[in-house]
């Protein structure tokens, strides 16, 4: 649908296929219970050519319930990635990392601007690797995007979303 | 109750009501200053002359944001101390101990590019008079709150934060490109306990089942405050143009105080120094409804100016006194009001 103000804009339920690879993630992967993180339902809302992944949408009596509560993820290329606020709240109740690369600065700096981390970036990194890793900055222990390994080696991450899309998507 | 004899009054009963004609002396300054001649007319008349033009002055000087610390993610002095270290110089807000103005800037990044923005850190008000309502509306309160014109989300997010996820706050505007940066603010500042409605406010009470206790009306205005940081205002709204915002200031009033819970609270705000947006459009509301009483705030931030109780040929209320109006030229702000309202 288009609002008057000519913004591309859909709400709705997640697809199951879309929920199955998150939960699938969160269990397999990061070894944790998805529903206590993520909840049994999980919805939708896209604006232009971002969709974002959160807690409800629909009607909440008689309006039009746009988003809801945390922020679950995000969909790319019909693919979920988990939001940074969820890899946080896995690792806080955790007490360690998993699939993560810790970032210094310069290799920060550089995600930030949409571009891959390179070894020479890497501080730290945390199994499983050979799978979607959330990238984190040393200097606080954020999450500040979600990346892939990518070549022979796999030492080179490719960035698939990181905090920087709040200018990028918002300018 | 609602007294049925009563209603809201047409664009043209409100033109006719709010009409004024320039003097020379107006005419001279709207010249000096670029603005719309009956712009000038209404400051000398609620200022005079003298003060009128350091009202004016105040107008051309710029001023600097104010950031709010998202204290879910990082205590105030760590931020200061991250920006400080960027090359921000950041001023204490001494009423509001967690923001701070943005005095100095580096070339680079801005304020709205460091990482720790990104990381959601902080928020970026225009001024620290927004906060104003936000902490008069939740002084000692925990509970649901209702932000009826909530976007960009600036009050939304620092309600959220007050509330510490604990209650839901429901953000709703009409405008969807507007709501989708609100969006965006509750993803970056990690905020998990906003529901956001797409809908027009004047509707809300027959949309929605639940009363509330804490109402924030945050009406869109015609922004006559904040001319030191968007001076198209000083020719964009004709007095006509006025009466139609009015109009619609009123209807969102005087709808949105039957989400009201007996003996709840509405923050009525504009960020506009018009009488004709603030005394005229509550006095009105007053007419038709018999069911609110003004409120005094709990608790004085700062030295600022009552709301007027005349204008032009009309009489207001001496409650008006409890209601507060910010001025750029004594509050050094953009010119903002607030109201607190409750339902009897």
């Amino acid at each position: 649908m288009r609002d008057h103000n000519q913004l591309d804009y859909k709400i709705g339920k997640l697809p199951y296929r879309i929920r199955s690879i998150l939960n699938y993630y969160i269990r397999e992967i990061l070894q944790v219970n998805p529903t206590k993180y993520i909840g049994l339902e999980q919805y939708l809302a896209c604006f232009d050519k971002y969709c974002f992944i959160h807690q409800g949408s629909g009607k909440f009596d008689g309006a039009t319930l746009l988003f809801s509560g945390k922020w679950i993820g995000i969909v790319i290329g019909n693919k979920p990635y988990l939001s940074p606020l969820i890899y946080e709240e896995i690792y806080n109740d955790l007490g360690e990392f998993r699939a993560t690369i810790i970032v210094g600065e310069k290799g920060v700096k550089n995600f930030l601007y949409g571009n891959d981390i390179l070894p020479t970036s890497i501080i730290k990194e945390y199994e499983p690797l050979n799978t979607i890793v959330a990238i984190v900055d040393e200097k606080d222990y954020s999450v500040i995007g979600v990346a892939k390994p990518i070549g022979t080696n796999k030492k080179v991450y490719r960035n698939i979303y990181d905090i920087g899309l709040f200018l990028r998507a918002w300018s | 109750m609602k007294k049925s004899k009563d209603r809201i009054p047409s664009i043209k009963e409100i033109y006719e009501d709010i009409f004024v004609r320039p003097s020379n002396i107006a005419k001279n300054l709207s010249k000096k200053y670029g603005y719309l001649p009956y712009m000038i007319e209404r400051y000398i008349r609620m200022l005079g002359f003298n003060e009128a033009k350091e009202l004016l002055e105040s107008f051309e000087k710029p001023l600097k944001p104010v950031i709010r610390t998202n204290t879910m993610l990082i205590t105030p002095e760590e931020l200061v101390t991250r920006l400080n270290d960027l090359g921000f110089k950041l001023e204490k807000i001494p009423w509001a101990p967690i923001a701070f103005r943005v005095v100095k800037m580096p070339k680079s990044p801005t304020i709205g590019s460091t990482h720790e923005y990104l990381k959601g850190y902080y928020y970026i008000h225009r001024d620290a008079a927004s906060l104003v309502p936000v902490i008069l509306l939740m002084h000692n309160y925990q509970g649901e709150v209702i932000d009826t014109c909530a976007a960009p989300g600036g009050k939304t997010t620092y309600i959220a934060q007050m509330l510490g996820n604990k209650y839901y706050v429901i953000a709703n505007d009409l405008v969807l490109y507007r709501l989708k940066a609100l969006i965006s603010h509750l993803m970056r500042m990690k905020i998990k306990n906003v529901r956001v409605l797409w809908s027009d406010a004047r509707k809300l009470p027959i949309l929605l089942e639940k009363k509330y206790s804490r109402v924030l009306a945050d009406v869109p205005c015609s922004g006559e405050g904040t001319i030191m940081i968007d001076p198209g205002r000083k020719t964009r709204t004709t007095l006509k143009d006025l009466a139609k915002i009015v109009r619609r200031e009123i209807e969102i009033l005087y709808h949105t105080i039957d989400l009201l819970e007996p003996s709840g609270i509405l923050a009525y705000v504009t960020c506009s120094i018009a009488p004709e947006e603030n005394e005229y459009v509550l006095n009105k509301v007053l007419e038709i409804r018999d069911d609110i009483e003004i409120s005094s705030p709990p608790i004085k931030l700062f030295d600022w100016d009552p709301w007027l109780t005349n204008y032009l040929n009309m009489d207001f209320p001496s409650e008006f006194k409890k209601c507060i109006r910010i001025w750029p030229h004594k509050h050094r702000m953009i010119g903002f009001t607030t109201c607190l309202i409750k339902k009897v």
